[in-house]
């Protein structure tokens, strides 16, 4: 046994969540950070929440948070492979109980490029990365066990066969505390709004996948039909629209639907790259044939057509009450489609900050997780001073303590200066 | 950047506490299935247009031939005994003499010949010899330039003796048969007309013989002799204990070159070497007569065909490994369609005959075996692979038999030659596969007419294979067919095998 460098394993895993918003702070809450989200962190969040009385300025360049997971495997898996000199039916039997329908990966990440505010507006700039990757939990089995006897049919999808990567740069401007127009026994309410201009760095899309094998008394049958889009250079657009209102007193609640009107279209370097397979009842037989006749093969590179990516809406809605040593806020999180960023399956998120030493404040949080995106447990820590505020923090997927037993990591660092 | 370095370190810092295993490849079994083959063995396949070939209603057909031949016809002989003595010779008088030309058995009567055999005796006996001329004339006889044949006196009063070969009788293609012969005596001398001058005697009275003959012939026989063939058939392993044959046929093609037509006598015997028997039918049509066989025309030859069916079964039914056309004979008994017939010398018959056995047969449950071992090289890698990798294997196949033969085979797998299958100790291990027929019902095809057919070996089976020679002996019997059946060569008869290798297989790093 070893010690090893950890992260490269990961990297080497990529990951397996399903990327969602996230700015680098955020990860240290579990993403229960839509009522935590101040200045220009605000535009990204809820920028209701945007108000002169919270100024904020990013430290260019510290504000990052990454991620890299996967659903399945873990460094304890991996351990009790290599210890085994033999995988008997019930070792393979763990290793396909811990992958669910497909080995998938994702990795992601957000820099803040700058940000700061200016009364009760933000103006910020940030870069987004987001990736995933996956692999039917079929070629596993089939690693495993073989074919067997042949009898069974091997479907491959898109859904669990895939490549996906969109990069994009933001330039945010947002506009809150506007207070809505109520009768006064309504609490105030107030209203934001941040427009993001977005420029498309790169996309990758797994347009097409679909196949099949078989290999029994029919001989051995191969389908593999997969179009891969990839683009450079878009424009796009997304809006941001918050509420965010304290029926009570230290007990915050807010509303928001991000990426309305949201898409990248991308016109500038597109091409599609296109595979195509087949191989037609080939018996051992008919190998003494000209091996090249008992299959086709095709690839095809080609401009592709201008597309657009659209950046399906997610509603949030979140709780946050608060007390002198603590705070502790609740997200509920939708989707309207399905995104390297965006999931359509529900799942909620529960932060805590706990400042039981006000200068040095404690983030926990806890994201739930549904078929495609594991929960987490976030952990930080921060420096909080009049004018500045830093601090650090990992998330560990499927773990409540980063461990061997953890299918991801998350990392991220925040510098702000309030003034 | 130090802050960023900081930062990243510390976060690295909290994970590298972490225990991570050495890579190491474990080992574990797997399960191929690969698919071996896919083909469509059709019965049409097998017909070679020479020795199996496509019959009636598209049965296949096995086709055995063989040849037979007359020696050359020869020479028609007969002795017409013709002999006249003391016959007067008158000065001045010419003496006509008409003598019979009669073949005295009554076999040939002649209307056209070219002499190869005979001779004519003449004599003379004159008083005066100086002054005495005597001259023969033969008009039915001339020479090749059509001269009648004149004989001269040699004044010589002793028998003479003339060889005919060379002269022709009768008169070419005229259809008149020359039953008769002329002689006319011309004397000259110098003695008053009237005056007997001597006598004379003629004799024809040997074998004359004909290399040209035309006429008609009866009785006349003709054995099939000196090259006729036999029909060896040579079934594999002891296949004739396994089956028997129904059905057959001869078929006859006689080439007459001889202008006669003539029936065909014969027997068609067939032998079983191994057990014996021997069987012998004669070649009669249906309704018992000898086939007739057309006549030459002056054209050329003719061939006649003969059907011949009649009990052919019979002699099959032993499974003979040798047939042939016994006894045969060809006889004459006339001319050619009423008009007299003809003949050369080397004129011959000949005859070609077909056996035609339709595969229409009765299986026996017979076990046979290969005579020899197949003999499987195994190199030290196979050796290893399958030692070190293969743990079981099984060799399914899927089987749609459109063909009312069904089978068992076993084979024995040993690492010796001297296998035996009636001892297990000489064989390490055996399998049997059994292929039902086409006409089997029952649980073992399913309603598509699909047959499994499996061929598992263990691990402990498969350690045979880890030798350098593994020796294989396979033994087949049939499935009894309850009856005849018969084997049809249509696209729609055939067998469709597919089949696929499933192998447990150990992957991984060998320690």
């Amino acid at each position: 046994m070893s010690k090893r460098f950890l992260p490269l394993l990961f990297l080497l895993l990529a990951s397996a969540l399903p990327a969602t918003t996230f700015t680098s702070k955020s990860l240290l809450f579990a993403d229960s950070y839509m009522l935590r989200a101040q200045g220009a962190d605000a535009n990204y969040w809820n920028p209701a929440l945007l108000s002169s009385e919270n100024p904020d300025f990013w430290m260019p360049a510290a504000n990052i948070g990454f991620f890299a997971g996967n659903n399945s495997l873990n460094i304890d898996l991996y351990n009790f492979i290599m210890s085994e000199d033999y995988l008997d039916d019930e070792d393979k039997q763990r290793i396909l109980d811990a992958i669910d329908d497909k080995l998938a990966f994702n990795f992601g990440g957000q820099i803040g490029l700058f940000g700061f505010t200016l009364g009760d507006l933000a103006l910020s700039g940030s870069v987004h990365l987001a990736a995933r990757a996956a692999l039917t939990e079929k070629i596993v089995e089939l690693a495993l066990y073989g074919n067997g006897d042949g009898s069974q049919v091997y479907e491959f999808t898109k859904d669990e066969n895939y490549v996906d990567a969109l990069s994009y740069a933001d330039v945010t401007l947002g506009w809150g505390d506007i207070r809505l127009p109520l009768p006064k026994v309504i609490p105030d309410i107030e209203f934001g709004i941040a427009v993001s201009a977005l420029a498309g760095l790169g996309s990758a899309e797994t347009a097409e996948l679909t196949g099949f094998l078989s290999s029994n008394l029919d001989g051995l049958n191969i389908e593999m039909d997969a179009l891969q889009r990839t683009a450079a250079g878009g424009a796009g657009f997304k809006a941001l629209l918050g509420l965010h209102s304290e029926p009570l007193k230290n007990l915050h609640v807010g509303i928001t639907l991000d990426n309305v009107l949201g898409f990248i279209r991308w016109n500038m370097l597109r091409e599609d790259f296109a595979y195509h397979f087949a191989a037609d009842s080939v018996y051992v037989s008919d190998i003494q044939e000209d091996i090249e006749d008992l299959y086709t093969d095709e690839y095809t590179q080609t401009e592709g057509d201008p597309f657009t990516t659209t950046l399906p809406p997610e509603l949030r809605v979140a709780v946050l009450y608060h007390t002198r040593q603590a705070s502790f806020s609740a997200d509920l999180i939708k989707g309207f489609g399905e995104a390297e960023n965006v999931s359509r399956k529900l799942r909620y998120a529960v932060g805590a900050e706990l400042t039981p030493i006000p200068f040095l404040p404690i983030h926990l949080g806890y994201g739930s997780g549904n078929d495609g995106y594991p929960w987490r447990m976030s952990y930080g820590l921060g420096l909080r001073f009049k004018v500045v505020e830093l601090g650090l923090g990992i998330q560990s997927i499927e773990t409540i303590l980063p461990g061997t037993s953890s299918k991801g990591i998350a990392f991220a660092t925040y510098f702000n200066l309030r003034f | 950047m130090k802050y960023l370095f900081a930062v990243g370190v510390v976060a690295l810092l909290a994970l590298c506490a972490c225990d991570i295993a050495e890579p190491q490849m474990p080992q574990w079994d797997v399960d191929l299935t690969v698919p071996l083959m896919n083909e469509r063995f059709l019965v049409s396949e097998l017909v070679d247009s020479v020795n199996i070939v496509t019959g009636e209603n598209q049965v296949l057909t096995l086709v055995n031939t063989g040849q037979a031949e007359t020696p050359i016809f020869g020479h028609v002989n007969f002795n017409p005994g013709i002999e006249v003595d003391n016959l007067a010779l008158i000065s001045g008088t010419d003496v006509h003499l008409t003598l019979p030309l009669i073949d005295p058995t009554g076999t040939v009567f002649l209307s056209y010949g070219e002499f190869t055999q005979g001779t004519l005796g003449y004599y003379f006996d004159v008083a005066d010899p100086a002054n005495t001329t005597v001259s023969i004339s033969l008009p039915d006889i001339r020479d090749a330039a059509g001269n009648p044949l004149v004989l001269n006196d040699d004044a010589t009063p002793n028998w003479h003796s003339y060889n005919l070969p060379g002269n022709r009788i009768g008169i070419e293609d005229s259809g008149l048969i020359q039953d008769s012969l002329r002689f006319i005596f011309h004397v000259q001398t110098n003695q008053p007309d009237g005056t007997p001058v001597g006598t004379a005697a003629i004799r024809l009275n040997s074998q004359i013989g004909f290399r040209v003959f035309q006429g008609y012939l009866y009785a006349y026989l003709r054995a099939l002799e000196g090259t006729v063939s036999t029909i060896e058939i040579e079934y594999p392993l002891d296949l004739e204990e396994a089956i028997e044959l129904q059905e057959a046929s001869v078929y006859i093609e006689v080439t007459n070159e001889v202008g006669f037509g003539a029936e065909f006598h014969g027997s068609i015997r067939a032998t079983n070497s191994n057990t014996g028997e021997v069987r012998i039918i004669p070649i009669l049509d249906n309704l018992g007569n000898p086939y007739q066989v057309a006549p030459a025309t002056l054209t050329g030859s003719t061939i006649t065909e003969l059907n011949f069916a009649n009990n052919i079964s019979q002699i099959l039914q032993i499974m003979p490994d040798t047939v042939e056309i016994f006894d045969a004979y060809l006889l004459i008994n006339g001319g050619a369609n009423g008009v007299p017939g003809f003949v050369e010398e080397h004129d011959k018959l000949y005859c070609s005959y077909q056996i035609n056995a339709p595969f229409t047969f009765e299986l026996f449950d017979h076990t046979f075996q290969l005579s020899e071992v197949t003999e499987v090289e195994l190199s030290q890698e196979n050796q290893d692979l399958i030692s070190d990798n293969v743990l079981a294997a099984s060799l399914t196949n899927q089987i749609v038999n459109h063909i009312p033969i069904g089978a068992m085979a076993t084979v024995y797998v040993g690492t010796t030659p001297n296998i035996d299958p009636a001892n297990p100790a000489t064989y390490a291990l055996s399998r049997t596969v059994t292929l039902h027929s086409s006409e089997y019902t029952g649980p073992d095809v399913n309603q598509d007419g699909e047959q499994l057919i499996s061929l598992a070996l263990s691990e402990t089976d498969m350690e045979v294979f880890a030798n350098p020679f593994v020796y294989l002996l396979w033994t087949f019997s049939f499935e009894p067919s309850n009856g005849p059946v018969t084997i049809y060569a249509s696209p729609a008869d055939y067998i469709q095998v597919k089949s696929m290798l499933t192998v447990r297989m150990h992957v991984g790093e060998d320690e």
